[in-house]
């Protein structure tokens, strides 16, 4: 069981939709994954709406139409995506009213954002982290929070990728190499 | 393979030390075997070769959250583990950059150099190849730089964590696994 410090803030990181077909979800594994990813990310959200004192900030990638703001985003895995047309929150876990929302052109929500600024503001000190892709913006988020000082807790089963189940364990082992024990389960939150 | 004229080599954290630093370290790793010709093969072509050594304050006030996990104290200043590495250690006409932080880019001034320079390729090398290394490529390539990692020139903490950084690195850019011998047999165009 895990006990949330007052100074915690909860980072939804990229659980968005898109108006076009993301082909890389397609198939029944892909579906299953992605539906289990996104039950646990509605778990962990109202579990702190239900708390009340811990802000929500909720991050979206989004790329100008024009695709001017790719930089060398195109260069490796990834196709054009997230184009601000398309691009809306995962309605389930959609920012509600008093929580914060961070549009993001990079895959570390630190990156030519104002997420620090705002916790800076907030006072917060501990990220919870969930969302996707776990071993891309999920995993570059927590790296950089860990290099901000901040202490990272990452919720695994709210964390969700296309990419080989080995892959998105391995980026898990990378933060936990970074700040043992910060890689924890949906199931530790405490129900009081 | 063509190495463009706007081509830097970032040497990443080859530094001295006594062997009982806070890091582990994958065993029969050839990066100090090739490190060498590689940096010689861009000081002879006059490409830039930036030098990047961690560095903490012996008080340990920059250390953040760097002792939460597996390193344990790790490359205080006044001690021998700061120094660069005698084996590749820089030329005069090398650049040096101190870090605290894992990547190169932050709180250095790296961008700066590399902008004053105008660098659009990065060639990278030394360790560790999960930490410093891939979060210095994630930046650089955050930043818009095209990087190249030199697979058989950087060691990882772990040869499982070196593979799956390396496959990492790959996803960010299709082309971005080389070996050493891609850049000796390479030409600079």
């Amino acid at each position: 069981m895990i006990t949330i410090p007052e100074n915690s803030a909860l980072i939804l990181v990229d659980v968005q939709d898109s108006k076009v077909q993301v082909p890389l979800y397609d198939g029944e594994y892909q579906q299953k994954r992605r539906k289990f990813y996104h039950d646990n990310v509605e778990k962990v959200t109202r579990y702190f709406r239900a708390l009340k004192n811990i802000p929500i900030i909720h991050i979206i990638e989004l790329h100008r139409n024009d695709l001017v703001d790719f930089g060398r985003e195109l260069d490796g895995s990834e196709g054009i995506h997230c184009l601000e047309k398309d691009s809306y929150f995962w309605e389930p876990a959609a920012p509600a009213e008093g929580e914060y929302v961070i549009p993001k052109r990079r895959y570390s929500a630190f990156f030519g954002t104002d997420l620090e600024i705002l916790l800076r503001g907030l006072g917060v000190k501990h990220l919870f982290i969930c969302g996707g892709m776990t071993d891309i913006c999920v995993h570059y988020t927590a790296v950089d929070a860990h290099q901000y000082n901040y202490h990272v807790h990452v919720l695994k089963e709210a964390c969700g990728t296309h990419s080989p189940e080995e892959v998105a364990q391995a980026a898990l082992d990378s933060i936990e190499y970074l700040q043992t024990g910060s890689v924890i389960s949906v199931n530790d939150l405490s129900y009081k | 393979m063509i190495i463009p004229e706007n081509s830097a080599l970032i040497v990443v954290d080859l530094q001295d030390g006594d062997g009982c630093d806070g890091i582990p370290i994958m065993k029969g790793s050839k990066t100090y075997e090739n490190a060498p010709k590689i940096i010689k093969f861009f000081r002879d072509r006059q490409l830039p070769v930036i030098q990047i050594r961690e560095m903490h304050r012996a008080d340990m006030s920059d250390f953040g959250r760097e002792l939460d996990g597996v390193e344990g104290v790790h490359c205080l200043e006044g001690t021998r583990n700061v120094e660069f590495n005698p084996l590749t250690a820089p030329a005069k006409t090398d650049y040096t950059i101190g870090k605290r932080r894992y990547s190169a880019f932050l709180g250095t001034d790296l961008d700066l150099l590399l902008q004053c320079k105008g660098i659009k390729t990065l060639f990278l090398i030394g360790g560790l190849t999960d930490v410093c290394v891939r979060f210095t490529a994630v930046d650089a390539h955050q930043h818009d730089y095209h990087f190249y990692v030199v697979t058989d020139c950087v060691t990882g903490s772990s040869w499982k964590a070196h593979e799956y950084a390396l496959k990492n690195m790959k996803y960010l850019q299709r082309e971005s696994n080389i070996t050493a011998l891609d850049i000796l047999e390479g030409e600079v165009q």
